[in-house]
């Protein structure tokens, strides 16, 4: 009988589209505050932005066009040194790698990886390649990667560019199937970053360059 | 697939039988016989432990795959259409049919989540518009030509003894046990742009997938709602 409670519960939750659980509409051309942080993005086309419940954690955004599983933007934005990348789900079994200021590029990259190999317990992940780059006209870094996720045999294509401002870390990634979605998508993911900036007051005199090595 | 078990343990909590399909509002089939590709049939049967643990059983499944595909063929026949079942392929051919099925199973996931559980994408209120891409068309070559891909997957169960007495235990105390359900969704895909115009599924506590009768009751209950050819909206 519980079962019939928990079904009524999420139907209503569902359609209500409230900004905790489920997602709400994020508008072409609209200039969006990541989280607060002061992390301006302003996307080209309609997205869907995951709610508090069901997004990464309080430091980051997660938006998608068809589906979490079938295309995702995550917006980190300014992840402060000692924090994970992500909610952790499991602190004491599963302990997420924690971010650190002094990090470089291949650092962040490798952050990256170890916080995706824990969080899904996936054997198959790759970084592909790093270079430099910028984001919000600072000088930052990317990296492309790849991965399969246990259980599916979906090989999913991922991109990341992100800097490091103020002892923070900012990083925009997009994944998706390596099947028509990541080609198809990905153009929005690098109008978004293309467009980034951030508030004057996010400036900092602490900058890390983020030199690749 | 996670959510999809949550989901049919759902819909048939909430009745014995429940079929709900989607359709891409502006396709029209062509008005002429069609020829359906119909890609391996993921089906799976199995029987319930006293713990609710499904127990795979190999002949109860290849009967129910030979039954659905007998169904299927039946049912398309009596539309004027033609079945082709995509054949095993080899090296590259069958890698890529199994990214295109791992790519569909989680499309339908997808679907499942965001048109069947509740939870909505603001982008998609009103619309059916996913995909697979327009890479589908290999699938068609291989097949020797089609005009669209039907992917069927079905999962039935049936309690044993065990799970059985313990239904019944608790229905004497007042609670509910979950016996055995059947789930099964088709989804038609446009082989010329790889996108799903046709999505149905059904979850029902009745019925029997191994039986020819009840393959045919399912099969021709979930093509009710197929888009017709002459151009009429479903």
């Amino acid at each position: 009988m519980m079962w019939r409670w928990v079904l009524i519960a999420v139907a209503a939750v569902g359609p209500s589209g409230c900004a905790v659980f489920g997602y709400t509409l994020v508008r072409p051309g609209a200039a969006v505050d990541v989280a607060g942080s002061g992390l301006i993005v302003s996307p080209d086309r309609a997205w869907n932005r995951a709610g508090s419940i069901n997004g990464p954690g309080k430091d980051a955004e997660r938006w998608t066009l068809d589906g979490p599983a079938l295309n995702e933007l995550t917006l980190y934005a300014g992840i402060r040194d000692g924090r994970p990348l992500f909610r952790e789900e499991d602190r004491r079994d599963r302990p997420l790698p924690r971010f650190s200021a002094t990090m470089l590029p291949v650092d962040v990259a490798a952050l990256f990886e170890a916080s995706y190999r824990v969080a899904s317990g996936t054997s198959l992940f790759t970084i592909d390649a790093i270079a430099p780059d910028s984001l919000a006209g600072r000088p930052g870094f990317r990296f492309d990667y790849s991965y399969v996720l246990p259980g599916e045999e979906v090989r999913r294509k991922g991109a990341a560019t992100g800097a490091i401002v103020g002892g923070k870390l900012y990083l925009i990634s997009f994944e998706a199937p390596a099947i028509h979605y990541f080609d198809r998508d990905v153009g929005a993911y690098r109008a978004i970053v293309a467009a980034a900036r951030l508030k004057d007051d996010a400036r900092d005199v602490g900058d890390i360059p983020g030199p690749l090595t | 697939m996670r959510r999809l078990f949550i989901l049919v343990a759902m819909m048939a909590l909430c009745g014995c039988t429940t079929v709900r399909s989607f359709a891409a509002p502006e396709h029209r089939l062509p008005d002429r016989p069609l020829t359906i590709v119909v890609m391996r049939p993921d089906v799976e049967v199995s029987w319930l432990t006293a713990g609710g643990v499904a127990q795979p059983n190999a002949d109860w499944t290849a009967s129910a795959r030979t039954a659905l595909i007998g169904a299927l063929t039946a049912e398309q026949g009596a539309r004027g259409n033609s079945v082709r079942l995509l054949g095993e392929q080899s090296g590259e051919a069958a890698r890529l049919v199994a990214d295109y099925e791992a790519l569909h199973r989680t499309v339908a996931d997808q679907i499942a989540q965001f048109k069947y559980a509740g939870m909505i994408l603001p982008t998609k209120r009103g619309k059916f518009d996913w995909t697979l891409g327009p890479g589908v068309r290999q699938l068609g070559e291989m097949a020797g030509g089609g005009d669209y891909a039907l992917f069927l997957y079905a999962r039935d169960s049936f309690a044993s003894d065990g799970r059985l007495a313990l239904q019944i235990v608790g229905a004497a105390l007042g609670g509910y046990v979950p016996g055995g359900e059947r789930f099964v969704y088709l989804s038609l895909i446009d082989l010329r742009t790889g996108d799903i115009i046709w999505f149905n599924l059904l979850a029902s506590a009745r019925g029997d997938l191994r039986d020819p009768e009840g393959a045919r009751a399912t099969i021709d209950t979930l093509m009710r709602t197929l888009p017709a050819r002459a151009g009429a909206r479903p």
